[in-house]
């Protein structure tokens, strides 16, 4: 395994925070409030609702400044991200679980640098020699695939282990340990550099699916990391790229689902899974159906952001998806952070009228991440268009 | 007559699999042709009081055997392109990556599945009954109380 120089140092000075000292930040966990929640977050899988309709606005930067900290400090300590992901849930009364991710995850593995910014979680950074692995077609040929232990001590590797230890001790009934596989697509573009790998989509396909081959491969090495340590592995590939604003259909069916359905099955034979959560960015408005044949277990969870320039439709989503597996349909990720509050509980309406009728369950979230300065109000108000349209008892 | 090696036993009884019903999966698809082969290798299954019992086999002797409790239902959708290494020994079929509708408690759930797309019969998988049936049944359980 070839880690870059950037990488090698942030290895070199990482010091795990200590759990103490984070626990006593927060209060802890009302458990009135999370046996509640338990039970209805279980609701879709097992077919017991309870009250309202569960919201997942995915709540994961935003937390930070909530709980009086940066979005540095967010990702550079996965401790106290994963815990301000917790409390803030709590707050608002979401998902009774927690969770801490980042969309270039794995790529230092392979080579690429990784570093977060004031405002951005861990990226790429412009300016640092050798930060795309594979910006030309002959460098594709000398990446080589990190194995289940040497992926463990990457910086991705010891940032999800010091996040998942952490909840694991500290917050143990919010524990969902998770390999954020993400989308195989934006993933390569960004170790080719994503105007180079989009051209080589046409100009020289086998780079690109060796590329893709090769992030998969990590990723399900990942995956079955994560197993190994938690002895489960919630998984949650993605289409962020890989929609229809940047390729055609059956580039999105090539370049994507094909990859994630052999992500997700290795990593089930490694002992990851069983939950599974697609979250499909963008606008998909025509590509969703592809997303069918993307591989399916009994609490599979299917999201799909746009169609078009508009929230991709409940009703949409169900009739595609709603005998297969339990739709998440969304609130406008800007509405969310422009407001005003009662914009965003009138988008909510139809969209949590709309789920109610999913035969295999159904959620309402955003689009995407809720943004970091989104006003609480919008959340608050996605939770009263819950309560108010969702009602399941 | 079936031979169930030692180590083989070690596992079935690990996952509370009786020997008796993987002998009776063997020999009820050796009596039916109903099953998938590759090679020397065949997988079987076959309805053993309330589970679905599976085994794999080479000649006599069995390689591995599992079982869930869920009730195996229709197949929701394949994946014709997606081939796999078995063959279906009633119609020769080249089997595909599906879906099946599993029951259980009064909820239905799908699971991925091999299956011949002609006679469209699906076949779990041993990690997927060991591991992701395993704990569907056990959170179905926990909701019914």
């Amino acid at each position: 395994m070839k880690l870059h120089e950037h990488t090698k140092e942030a290895l070199r000075v990482m010091k795990p925070a200590d759990f103490d000292n984070i626990a006593n930040r927060f209060p802890q966990t009302d458990m009135a409030w999370h046996g509640h929640c338990a039970t209805r977050f279980a609701g879709p899988f097992v077919g017991n609702y309870m009250d309202r309709i569960d919201v997942d606005p995915i709540v994961i930067g935003h937390s930070a400044p909530k709980c009086g900290y940066t979005q540095r400090q967010f990702y550079e300590i996965p401790e106290l991200g994963a815990h301000c992901v917790a409390f803030c849930n709590e707050l608002y009364d979401l998902l009774p679980v927690t969770h801490w991710f980042y969309s270039n995850v794995w790529l230092d593995s392979l080579g690429a640098p990784l570093e977060v910014t004031d405002k951005l979680p861990y990226i790429i950074p412009d300016g640092v020699p050798n930060n795309r692995p594979a910006d030309k077609p002959e460098n594709v040929d000398k990446l080589e695939v990190p194995d289940v232990d040497e992926i463990e001590n990457t910086l991705s590797g010891q940032l999800y282990i010091r996040a998942w230890d952490y909840c694991k001790e500290k917050i143990p009934h919010m524990f969902v340990p998770i390999h954020f596989g993400f989308c195989v697509y934006s993933m390569s573009a960004e170790m080719a550099e994503p105007n180079n790998f989009l051209m080589w989509a046409y100009t020289q396909p086998e780079m690109c699916h060796k590329l893709l081959q090769t992030i998969t491969d990590t990723s399900i090495n990942a995956a079955i990391m994560i197993a190994n340590r938690y002895g489960f592995a919630m998984m949650t590939p993605g289409g962020v790229l890989s929609n229809t604003t940047v390729l055609k259909p059956n580039m999105v069916k090539e370049l994507a689902v094909d990859y994630h359905r052999q992500l997700v099955r290795k990593s089930f034979r490694g002992g990851a899974g069983p939950q599974l959560w697609y979250h499909l960015c963008g606008d998909h408005s025509m590509d969703y159906e592809l997303w069918k044949e993307v591989m399916i277990s009994p609490f599979t969870v299917i999201h799909i952001g746009y169609d078009g320039k508009n929230v991709f439709p409940a009703k949409k989503l169900i009739d595609t998806f709603g005998n297969m597996m339990t739709v998440m349909a969304s609130c406008d990720t800007i509405l969310l952070n422009d407001g005003p509050p009662k914009a965003v509980y009138d988008q909510c309406k139809p969209q949590i009228e709309g789920l109610l009728g999913a035969p295999r369950g159904f959620i309402i979230g955003a689009a995407c991440e809720v943004p970091t300065f989104a006003p609480p109000s919008s959340i608050l108000a996605m939770v009263r268009a819950a309560r108010d349209f969702g009602k399941l008892d | 007559m079936v031979d169930i090696p030692g180590d083989v036993k070690k596992v079935l009884e690990e996952r509370g699999v009786d020997p008796k019903d993987i002998t009776a999966v063997v020999e009820g698809a050796e009596s039916s042709g109903d099953k998938l082969v590759s090679g020397d290798k065949s997988m079987a299954k076959k309805q053993c009081g309330d589970v679905v019992c599976y085994a794999i086999y080479a000649g006599n002797k069995v390689v591995s055997g599992w079982s869930h409790k869920l009730h195996e239902q229709d197949i929701k959708h394949v994946v014709e392109e997606e081939t796999q290494e078995w063959t279906c020994n009633k119609c020769g079929g080249v089997t595909v990556r599906g879906n099946m509708d599993l029951e259980y408690l009064g909820v239905t759930r799908l699971a991925p599945v091999v299956v011949c797309p002609k006679c469209m019969n699906g076949y779990i998988e041993e990690d997927i009954a060991a591991k992701t049936l395993v704990v569907a049944a056990m959170l179905l359980e926990k909701k019914a109380g």
